[in-house]
């Protein structure tokens, strides 16, 4: 087998399933959520559903014909395809019964996946329990590996570009959704295979992020964006806003909130502090400037959260999640949320933990931008 | 995860059209002696509560409880400070924020008394939501209801084959700006422009493939492409997806591919023998989709046949002439396959 730059990361996968007991693992994608699957079949299939089984000693990928004469990735042996999802389904059972592999078949991903595909393989799978192992297989995807951060590092590089072209694009009369035409064209462009993205625009009226609406830019705006390229799989988030034309007094105020609170969040990133240390220290910033009350679900979901295979991964940044903070896990601390100042804002960076603290994995300046002027 | 413009616009689909829909599965639940029915959405499976309220999840998922009478329940794990852009977007005026929105519905149901709850297209539904709708409902009992599948499942009536063409309007376009050949370019080159402009059009999603000529086209790898390249572009517009392939630096004769594919394929002939009649004619691969559930297209078995009603797309490949790809999108007619976008529009 020709596993190359993925390894070690099988050899971590399958001494998990050694300590689990399990005597194969299947992962799963769809696409809502493909990230299981991408784990241990790293290349991207443009299959809607997809399979990855993994024995001791080798893998296999099942997906819909005729996708399944594409190349074979470097983590399997044998592709598998069938014309339709339940014939998917059949052939995993099929390939689990000829390998004799039983009783326990750890599944990561099965979260998402619909009962009639659910039912076709757990009926054809015979005596063989599925036993879940989600939770499993994240414990080993929190902490990334040298082919992960290489990932990682290109969509933040991605993500860098990408908001050239938001600013550039961000004039009055411009709708939003030629915001995002622009940007996804670009981000493809460079090698992005998808990208999260959400934006907003307006002032004090603006309380979140959507898609795009067909409202066109005023100036005075402020223009919000979570921008989040995935190349190979892997997410990098660059959180910025600007003003459509010169920022206001209050606009300027606000941003310095923000990015008090996201340097706050920096400074205490390292090993061993938890999530909700790191969230605490954001809103402390918003406290002593006297909006604490916008540090609360009521305006923000999230203080920021951890990136990799899927665009919002676990841990959250939130005052009551008690998960350690690992060196080799990237996150995106971004106190975004509402204020009366200016409106909701946001601003946050991708970033890798390190062994004494945290390194800056996006290169954009860290200032509020200024656009809309020809 | 969508990120194009997503927009309700009643003039194309009307609150009447849509007040309709859900007036007929409530009719469906009070045949079946139903007190309700729960839908699930998702980015992989929005249709039925795209049709139903034309709510499309941006990310993550949701329920929609639809009491037989009265109006529907969306729980949705999105927060309620996007709830102005949901309702904006759809018929919704009852929306609740849920990080469990199978177990919060079972909730609600279990509050109304409600004793027997249909799954609407229940194989779309992920088993876990069902067991969380199972667990919670206090007292009552959760029913398959094959029925309501067809009632919700996004067909060809005249809204629908309007919406659709102008799906198809969008992907010939941008097609037709990449010119006649990409020879030279990246395929992330020509992905970058097709979802640009599609989605500068108004596209709510994109799905583009790519590759040399040869082989099936796949995602973007950076790869620089010859003088024939293999395109299929999928693009949604309000919910209705269509599929379109071409071959880049050879010029496809259009009306031949429709009339070949639309009796390849016509109503009634199981998929299977429309894949072998296609091989047996000049080794050319045929696969058939049908769009029902919002997401892109779903593969028929080679068991399955088009039936009248269905919106199908077609995928071929030609073994001649160096491997022409060809894709398109059809109405099902009583007569036969009918083009959304005919060669001489």
């Amino acid at each position: 087998m020709n596993e190359g730059r993925y390894t070690e990361r099988l050899r971590r996968v399958r001494q998990m399933m050694a300590d689990q007991q399990l005597d194969g693992l299947l992962c799963y994608g769809n696409p809502f959520r493909k990230d299981f699957l991408r784990y241990v079949h790293p290349a991207p299939t443009p299959s809607p559903y997809g399979f990855c089984l993994l024995t001791p000693d080798g893998g296999t990928l099942f997906v819909e014909a005729p996708w399944d004469t594409l190349p074979a990735a470097e983590t399997v042996q044998e592709v598998v395809g069938a014309r339709t999802a339940a014939g998917v389904a059949q052939a995993v059972a099929a390939k689990v019964r000829r390998l004799g592999l039983g009783p326990r078949l750890g599944f990561a991903g099965g979260e998402v996946m619909e009962s009639e595909l659910s039912g076709t393989l757990r009926e054809h799978l015979g005596p063989t329990a599925l036993v879940p192992a989600s939770k499993a297989v994240m414990e080993l995807r929190y902490v990334k590996d040298a082919v992960e951060l290489e990932a990682i590092r290109r969509a933040a590089a991605i993500a860098d570009e990408g908001w050239k072209t938001f600013v550039a694009t961000c004039k009055p009369g411009v709708p939003q959704y030629e915001i995002t035409a622009r940007c996804e064209g670009r981000v493809r462009e460079l090698g992005a295979e998808d990208n999260f993205m959400i934006l907003s625009s307006g002032t004090r009226d603006v309380y979140g992020m959507t898609p795009p609406s067909s409202r066109r830019l005023e100036r005075g705006d402020s223009v919000l964006t979570e921008f989040t390229p995935q190349v190979d799989g892997y997410y990098a988030q660059l959180c910025r806003s600007l003003t459509v034309g010169p920022a206001s007094a209050e606009q300027r105020r606000s941003f310095a909130i923000f990015k008090a609170a996201a340097d706050a969040a920096l400074a205490m990133i390292k090993p061993g502090v938890t999530a909700a240390e790191i969230a605490n220290a954001e809103n402390a910033v918003f406290a002593a400037e006297g909006y604490g009350e916008y540090c609360t679900a009521q305006y923000t979901r999230v203080r920021g959260h951890a990136l990799g295979l899927h665009f919002d991964e676990e841990p959250m940044l939130w005052p009551d999640v008690d998960f350690e903070i690992r060196a080799g896990m990237v996150l995106i601390p971004h106190p975004n949320t509402y204020l009366p100042l200016a409106g909701y804002m946001v601003f946050g960076d991708s970033v890798l933990v390190t062994e004494t603290g945290c390194e800056l994995i996006t290169r954009t300046p860290r200032i509020l931008f200024e656009a809309g002027e020809s | 995860m969508k990120r194009g413009l997503i927009e309700w616009d009643p003039n194309e689909l009307s609150a009447a059209t849509l007040a309709a829909r859900v007036a007929r599965t409530q009719g469906v639940l009070a045949e079946r002696g139903l007190d309700a029915a729960v839908f699930y959405t998702s980015v992989a499976q929005p249709g039925p509560v795209r049709y139903l309220t034309h709510f499309l999840p941006y990310w993550n998922e949701g329920v929609l409880v639809l009491p037989r009478e009265g109006e529907p329940t969306l729980f949705v794990a999105l927060s309620n400070r996007v709830f102005p852009w949901i309702k904006g977007s759809s018929t919704l005026r009852d929306v609740r924020a849920s990080r469990n929105p199978g177990a919060d519905a079972a909730k609600l149901l279990g509050e109304r008394g409600a004793m027997r709850v249909g799954l609407g297209d229940s194989g779309s539904i992920p088993y876990r939501v069902i067991e969380e709708l199972r667990a919670n409902l206090a007292g009552g009992q959760v029913v398959d209801a094959a029925e309501l599948a067809a009632s919700v499942r996004l067909g060809a009536d005249a809204d629908e084959l309007c919406l659709r063409a102008r799906a198809a309007r969008i992907a010939a376009e941008a097609l037709a700006a990449l010119g006649p050949s990409a020879a030279g370019r990246t395929d992330s080159a020509v992905a970058g422009q097709l979802d640009g402009a599609m989605r500068l059009n108004r596209a709510e999603d994109t799905l583009v493939l790519v590759g040399p000529a040869g082989r099936w086209p796949g995602l973007p790898t950076g790869e620089t492409l010859g003088e024939r390249a293999h395109v299929v572009a999928q693009v949604e517009y309000k919910g209705h997806w269509v599929l379109v392939g071409r071959t880049l630096g050879a010029a496809a004769d259009v009306a031949a591919w429709q009339a070949r594919l639309g009796t390849l394929a016509a109503p009634g002939r199981r998929v299977g023998e429309s894949a072998a009649a296609a091989r047996a004619e000049d080794g050319t691969e045929v696969y058939v989709y049908r769009s029902g559930r919002g997401a892109p297209f779903t593969a028929l078995g080679e068991g399955d046949a088009v039936a009248v009603g269905d919106v199908v797309a077609v995928l071929a490949r030609r073994a001649a002439d160096g491997g022409e790809l060809y894709g398109d999108t059809f109405a099902a007619e009583p007569d036969g396959l009918r083009p959304i976008l005919a060669a001489d529009h």
